[in-house]
């Protein structure tokens, strides 16, 4: 009994972090179809936007709040740059956004140089639950993401830009049809699902090496998550992130990490040859 | 209201639409008939701007309109109706008319109250999801949403297509209300001579992306010009 609430609490910040990583990703793979391999790129900035806030002396929550925003304004810009001109041919957008990211990646370490960052999380002590310490700091990422969770999905159902997205993933045409300028949408889904992924990126900093290449490690991961739970569905992001969190954690308790996590990769696979539609599907 | 002139279109190299020519009035029905494949359904997208055009032009009350995208096309005051209907499947019935609203001029948030006046089933099944509904329903959603948009002008792309007779002479008689009523024209592309004969005033018959022939609808009952341009 004692050990299943680290056990639990474990699983849940694993996948807290897989719906952080996956949201913004759901939504413009999606929206667009864009296999965006800038994804976690995004995440890196968000990490370096704390760096950066607490290098001029901020906080973590002002970094909190900075990096959706920096975040947002660079996809925005990027997704008119470069992004736009290649929804028409998902290969293109392939080879585009990988070599978006390798810039990225090349351009933050030109900036900010090789070695990890240093920075501090906002709670550095233990809270006990039930008889057992557990890291406070982790205990507010799980809070965090399941607030932000909700959030997303009151955009998704409550709002008009959320009707807007919901109608443009299942049929563009007929949403321009209704009224909708499709270039707008699209834009402002980009740089949403970027705001998203740098939040992810300022909540995952305090409990993972701050580097140019932090975001290679949750690209995969974030992929296979979407498919799992199904393209474009935000509920199928919760239920992609809940099974691949739950068996990297169960299977990390006896092997090591990354074969655990080769072999939640294989499994996703097995699923999604029997239910290539994922989980819970738009 | 809807001037269309030598328009050309087509995907790709191949062209469908080879030089139409169409003047439809204000409060004017017009009926496209045609064989399967001569381009009616393309005529109605090109105007949409769903397919691009090659040459010539389409004016809406004066306005070219023919270089707009889509969603501004929508917005000058042209709802479609596609074949098929387009619904969201996977949105409400109600949240299906709010998108139908987007288009609106005066950018009313409101879902007019003779809608559902007209069709009280899509009140009773508000929240309901839109692909649950049936074939008949769904064809009343989808005219139902163009006309959130209260548009000049209504494109309908074969709204007979698989539903019943009765409900079938329920659009043709309700089509008839919204132009005395609502002041709008409709150009309707159909196969069903009966909703036709309830709903316009006029046909045109298409063969090979031309409109060739024109006529009233009470010259529907003519064998002769049906058997040479409809009959398989």
């Amino acid at each position: 009994m004692e050990a299943l609430i680290p056990f639990s609490l474990n699983a849940l910040t694993l996948i807290s972090i897989l719906l952080m990583v996956s949201m913004g990703m759901a939504i413009i793979f999606g929206l667009m179809n864009v296999i965006n391999l800038a994804h976690g790129e995004f995440i890196t900035i968000g990490a370096f936007t704390l760096v950066v806030v607490q290098g001029l002396g901020g906080n973590f929550w002002l970094a909190l709040i900075a990096a959706p925003i920096v975040g947002y304004i660079i996809g925005l810009a990027l997704e008119k740059a470069l992004i736009a001109r290649i929804y028409e041919n998902p290969l293109h957008a392939i080879l585009v956004t990988w070599g978006l990211s390798l810039i990225l990646q090349q351009v933050i370490q030109l900036i900010f140089g090789a070695s990890p960052q240093s920075i501090t999380g906002p709670f550095p002590g233990s809270i006990d639950i039930l008889g057992v310490a557990y890291p406070a700091y982790r205990l507010f990422l799980i809070a965090f993401a399941l607030a932000t969770f909700a959030a997303t999905i009151l955009v998704f159902k409550k709002t008009k830009f959320g009707l807007d997205l919901r109608a443009s993933i299942q049929s563009s045409e007929m949403a321009s049809v209704m009224g909708v300028n499709p270039d707008k949408i699209n834009a402002r889904a980009f740089a949403s699902g970027a705001a998203l992924a740098a939040l992810a990126g300022v909540l995952l900093a305090p409990l993972t090496a701050v580097t140019a290449y932090m975001g290679i490690n949750y690209l995969a991961r974030s992929f296979f998550v979407v498919l799992v739970g199904g393209a474009g569905s935000i509920s199928g992001v919760a239920a992609g992130s809940g099974l691949i969190g739950s068996l990297e954690t169960a299977l990390s308790y006896e092997i090591p990490t990354t074969v655990a996590q080769a072999l939640v990769l294989a499994l996703a696979i097995v699923i999604l040859r029997f239910r290539p539609q994922g989980i819970l599907p738009a | 209201m809807l001037t269309v002139q030598h328009l050309t279109s087509g995907y790709g190299s191949a062209k469908i639409l080879n030089g139409v020519n169409l003047d439809l009035g204000s409060k004017e029905v017009v009926a496209i008939l045609g064989r399967n494949g001569v381009g009616k359904t393309t005529l109605l997208k090109t105007v949409m701007g769903i397919v691009a055009t090659q040459s010539g032009t389409t004016e809406l009350k004066g306005q070219n309109i023919t270089k707009l995208p889509t969603h501004d096309i929508a917005k000058a005051g042209i709802g479609y109706v596609p074949q098929g209907r387009g619904i969201f499947d996977k949105l409400s019935v109600k949240e299906n008319l709010r998108m139908g609203l987007r288009s609106r001029p005066d950018g009313s948030d409101e879902i007019p109250e003779y809608i559902y006046e007209k069709f009280p089933i899509l009140l009773e099944r508000s929240g309901q999801l839109a692909g649950t509904l049936s074939g008949g329903q769904k064809q009343q959603l989808a005219i139902s949403r163009a006309l959130c948009g209260d548009p000049k002008l209504l494109l309908l792309d074969e709204p007979s297509e698989g539903i019943q007779p009765n409900i079938v002479q329920e659009i043709g008689s309700f089509v008839r209300e919204l132009v005395e009523r609502r002041d709008i024209s409709v150009l309707i592309v159909e196969q069903n001579l009966e909703l036709i004969g309830l709903a316009a005033d006029r046909f045109e018959i298409m063969v090979k992306g031309e409109l060739v022939h024109r006529g009233l609808t009470s010259e529907l009952n003519n064998e002769e010009m049906l058997k040479e341009y409809l009959s398989v």
